[in-house]
């Protein structure tokens, strides 16, 4: 008997919905009625006629409309009053009586919210970092408009490679397009400051005078720099960045207008740019090690000259605002075409050779999408879907919980229907006993959120952009409260399949109260589920289990334990020649080496496995380069003496000496990954090889004096790098180029925290030249583990998932198993008491879940097959589809499942006969 | 009705309600008869004006209301105190017997002492 407008009456009492207001009114109008016939009666009593009665009885009472309104309008208010107080009191009336309940089985409760809260709290802190990285917009002004502009190229050697633009192509861009309202260019690198506040490398963006319109950017005081200043010749001036501004300056407007004093010349300060303003990403051959946006402290201009030769230097990053209806598409054509041009163009920079053998072409894209990279986006998602997955296992166990304990309650539901509570008074009641529990795990759910999105950041790569923003917001709790009610709302409702046929209960009577067939399947749907979500998910950590043991069996060539590498840059007005430079690098490697605990010094210009960048074509003596051959194009990095030796890095041959760079001897150190290229087959020692100029350069050829047998300096996934030392002097004196102003260096230790000597290293350098900053200390083991940081997160974080998914999959069949065997206690007994053994009992129970398990174990081996494709991104030489690391998860979870079942087995074999025939 | 009747002052109506009802639960009608008796109907009040005041009085919590039967089976409103009615009584009671203390001062004041 319920009638859907029954069951309306009952949910409104339930829930205290207001009466309507005519029954308000008419209240008034029944207590006015009573008062007139009362006294008409009395009147009538005393002796008057009917009608002189009702005339002096209204006499009496006075204008009857007019009382009748006012009274009305307070009965009303009183009535919304006390209904919503009723509400709010009914409300924690019923919630009072859940939480009764749930006191009533704690440890139902208590397993059911923890294992709710850590589902919610992982799926939350991902959701944080996803919504972070890759769902929250560029920091720009309808930065949906802005576009990255670089020119990609395939290089002989190095694979593929992201170059910026040249200046030739800047302006040619920047002239020609018909996709964009405004094109910039921009590199990325430090600044020396100067003055009274210390000397301090600041980082700094070079720009085209374009970038502020395009990024429609404002300045907070004084002006940006405007097309005047961007001109060839036009005098240096900067505008501060608003974070170096605050810290340097300490927010004083009074700097505009001031000299800069830098290492170089000072610079006039013309303005303060808007907080926050920054570049997207460092420019190209940037250091890739921190991509978390680049803080730029000081802006100037580039003062790019339109009318100079045409280069083959790729150094600008580009960024367009596409006009309003242009796709990134079209811009791409639009680029493509206006690449294809740089041959007729610029002929003496950019041959047609050049251009297919490169593979030379333009590269459009959304900004966003070049900063996040192509990989990033998808991984974070996949780490999404994999926290997912522990939440849906987990709320399995839940819901299986709640079958369970419905299933206890069936004689209670009974009961409570047979005397008259309807279905939507139980809805009710299991609504909010659902909810209840749902919403404190949701609570408690955003502290884990919270505590795991602070360990999250620690193990995090540093090179995940914009991950420094992300942080506990009211998007957390609103995604966790959504989960919360979403999962509470089917928790509540999934009695309401039940309750229909629950007067069965009690016909039954007090006897069995044995479930049919309904809730046992669907709880054996709930195992399989879980166990092959479960598989999922561990194939998915062992793979990148696998990847990151063999990313650690790489040898990166090079030995990082005990060495502190720090940059050291000294100004260009107090060292002109490379001489110059030199002899103070060779006076501070001589002081660094005479430190306590300093076993060797050396430097590089670049270091391996940090920012080991750059491309410069070799030309090899007396064999130019075939048609078919495809010319090299590697790193040509500086090293002073020694630094092989600090680094750990095995150089066979001749590794050269300060003896070398005396007698500017040019002996050069390749990587057999280069020799084998150059010289394939042959002895590359003594061999000849440049790279300034080709064979014509005064420079003449250097001579190969070492080889290291391998080095991986991109990266220890990547193949060995091929590279070519050049040494720290020239061969020829007082050339001026490839300055040795910026050096790494590389301090070799024997101590167990380098970082340690920080402090003294600062303190040489000082008593040296006080100009001279030191800044970027670090230990080559970071680099080393850096290197590895985006796989070895990845792994950690799924290995978190799956671990989780195992022992909530591990408790789910548990908990299956047992209740299984209970329904079959009298099964088993007879049994039993016909003669089987304890045994045969036993395989019964472990083979049912064996069989579920089994059923599971084939549905996640395809699931896996298929979702693990999107794992390929950060798989280091393992395959999908490994399928050692398949079956092992397989077998994992099949001697889980025996395991998890051991103890239902023990339970089953120890019925006693007697007992359960007796009771049956 | 006698000619000197006496109209109810302003914001007495209250008073003469809560005090009314300090004696036990009546409805509307009861509280006017019974006005009527203790005064020997020399207080004149529109009856309707009532309703609204006992409304008034049950919203501010000073009253609570419940549906019951009159001795003849008719279905009427009882009104009864509540225990902040009756606080409030006893607080407006000292309140009017210093008013009309006072009242009563000036009134029996001799005149020309202030002259």
């Amino acid at each position: 008997m319920t009638e859907p407008l029954d069951g309306w009456r009952e949910v409104r009492r339930v829930f205290r919905l207001p009466l309507s207001w005519r029954r308000a009114r008419h209240e008034v109008d029944e207590e006015l009625a009573f008062h007139l016939e009362e006294r008409i009666d009395q009147f009538v009593a005393a002796g008057m006629s009917r009608a002189d009665a009702e005339a002096e009885a209204a006499r009496r009472f006075g204008n009857v409309e007019g009382y009748r309104n006012r009274t009305r309008a307070i009965h009303e208010a009183t009535m919304q009053t006390r209904q919503r107080s009723e509400r709010l009191r009914g409300f924690l009336r019923e919630i009072a009586h859940s939480a009764r309940v749930l006191r009533r089985t704690p440890t139902f409760s208590l397993v059911a919210t923890i294992t709710l809260a850590l589902g919610i709290g992982a799926a939350t802190a991902i959701f944080l970092v996803l919504d972070a990285v890759v769902l929250r917009p560029l920091p720009y002004r309808q930065s949906e408009e802005l576009v990255s502009v670089l020119q990609p190229a395939t290089v002989p050697g190095s694979g593929d490679q992201k170059w910026g633009m040249s200046a030739a192509g800047y302006f040619h861009f920047r002239a020609n397009n018909r996709t964009l309202v405004d094109l910039a260019g921009y590199r990325t690198g430090g600044l020396t400051v100067t003055g009274e506040a210390g000397a301090e490398t600041v980082q700094m963006g070079m720009v085209t005078a374009s970038i502020f319109p395009t990024l429609r950017a404002q300045p907070l005081h004084g002006r940006l720099l405007l097309p005047e200043d961007d001109l060839p010749g036009a005098a240096p001036v900067v505008v501060l960045g608003h974070g170096f501004w605050q810290r340097r300056f300490g927010g004083d407007p009074g700097v505009v207008g001031t000299m800069l004093a830098t290492a170089g010349a000072s610079m006039e300060i013309v303005g303060v740019a808007e907080p926050g303003l920054t570049l997207p990403k460092p420019g190209p051959f940037g250091s890739t090690a921190n991509l978390a946006g680049f803080g730029v402290e000081v802006w100037g201009a580039m003062r790019l000259d339109p009318a100079a030769r045409a280069q083959n230097s790729h150094q600008y990053s580009g960024i367009g605002r596409l006009k309003p209806g242009v796709t990134p598409e079209m811009a791409q054509a639009d680029f493509e075409a206006m690449t294809e041009q740089f041959p007729t163009l610029f002929p003496s920079a950019y041959s047609t050779g050049f251009m297919e053998q490169y593979q030379f072409r333009a590269g459009v894209i959304p900004l966003r999408d070049e900063v996040l990279g192509p990989t990033l986006g998808p991984i974070l998602w996949m780490l999404f879907a994999a926290v997912g997955l522990v939440l849906v296992i987990a709320f399995a166990n839940v819901a299986n919980l709640f079958l369970v304990r419905m299933e206890a309650r069936r004689r209670e539901s009974a009961i409570r229907t047979a005397l008259g509570a309807d279905r939507p008074r139980m809805l009710a009641l299991f609504l909010s006993e659902s909810l209840l529990l749902t919403t404190v795990a949701g609570a408690i759910g955003c502290g884990v959120a919270w505590a795991g999105l602070r360990a999250l950041l620690v193990i995090a790569p540093t090179n995940i952009p914009r991950l420094a923003a992300v942080s506990m917001s009211g998007q957390a709790i609103l995604f966790a409260g959504g989960i919360s009610l979403l999962a509470g709302l089917v928790l509540g409702l999934m009695p309401l399949a039940r309750t229909r046929v629950d007067v069965a209960g009690l016909r039954e009577g007090g006897r069995g109260l044995t479930s049919g067939p309904g809730p046992r399947r669907a709880r054996s749907v709930l195992v399989v589920g879980q166990v092959a979500l479960a598989l999922m998910l561990l194939s998915a950590s062992g793979l990148m289990l696998k990847s990151v043991a063999r990313l650690r069996g790489v040898e990166p060539g090079l030995e990082p334990a005990g060495v502190l590498t720090v940059s050291i840059s000294i100004p260009f007005s107090q060292y002109g020649t490379l001489d110059a430079g030199v002899a103070f690098h060779r006076q501070l490697h001589e002081r660094l080496a005479s430190l306590p605990g300093v076993i060797r010094v050396g430097a590089s210009s670049a270091l391996p496995l940090r920012d080991f960048g750059g491309c410069s074509v070799v030309f090899r003596e007396g064999r130019p380069y075939g048609p078919d051959e495809q010319t090299p194009c590697v790193a040509t990095p500086r090293a002073t003496p020694e630094f092989f030796e600090a680094m750990g890095i095995a150089v066979s041959g001749h590794a050269p000496t300060w003896i070398d760079v005396d007698s500017r001897s040019g002996a050069v150190v390749v990587t057999r990954a280069l020799a084998d290229r150059l010289w394939p087959g042959e002895d590359p020692i003594g061999k000849g090889i440049t790279t300034n100029g080709g064979p014509d350069s005064p420079f003449g050829y250097y001579r190969v004096s070492g080889v290291i047998p391998a080095l991986r300096a991109d990266g220890l996934d990547r193949p060995p790098t091929e590279v070519v030392f050049y040494p720290a002097s020239e061969k020829v004196a007082d050339l001026r180029s490839g300055a040795l102003h910026d050096l790494e260096y590389a301090i070799q230790t024997s101590l167990a925290d380098p970082i340690s000597l920080v402090a003294s290293v600062r303190q040489l350098v000082a008593e040296l030249n006080p100009d001279v900053p030191v800044v970027n200390p670090q230990t080559m083991q970071s680099a080393v583990e850096q290197s590895m940081a985006r796989t070895s997160f990845v792994m950690t974080l799924l290995t978190i998932a799956g671990a989780m998914a195992l022992l909530l999959s591990a408790v789910g069949i548990y908990g299956v198993i047992s209740y299984l065997v209970a329904q079959r206690r009298g099964e088993i007994g007879v049994r039993m008491a016909l003669g089987a053994r304890v045994s045969q009992v036993a395989r019964l129970v472990v083979g049912q879940s064996l069989l579920l398990v089994a059923i599971g174990v084939g549905l996640g081996l395809a699931g896996a097959m298929v979702g693990t494709r999107a794992l390929q991104a950060v798989l280091y030489d393992v395959s999908p589809t490994d399928p050692v690391v398949l079956a092992s998860v397989s077998v994992l979870l099949l001697g889980i499942a025996t395991l998890a079942s051991v103890g239902p087995a023990r339970r089953a074999a120890s019925v006693e006969p007697v007992e359960v025939l007796r009771a049956e | 009705m006698p000619e000197s009747s006496l109209e109810l002052l302003r914001g007495t109506l209250d008073l003469v309600i809560l005090k009314t009802l300090s004696w036990g639960p009546l409805h509307g009608v009861g509280v006017v008869q019974w006005i009527e008796a203790v005064t020997h109907q020399q207080l004149q009040v529109e009856e309707g004006a009532l309703y609204p005041a006992l409304h008034r009085l049950e919203r501010k919590g000073w009253l609570e209301a419940e549906w019951g039967f009159t001795d003849r089976g008719r279905k009427a409103k009882y009104y009864q105190l509540t225990a902040t009615g009756r606080k409030q009584l006893s607080a407006e009671l000292r309140t009017w017997s210093r008013y009309t203390t006072a009242i009563g001062r000036v009134i029996a004041a001799e005149g020309g002492a202030a002259r």
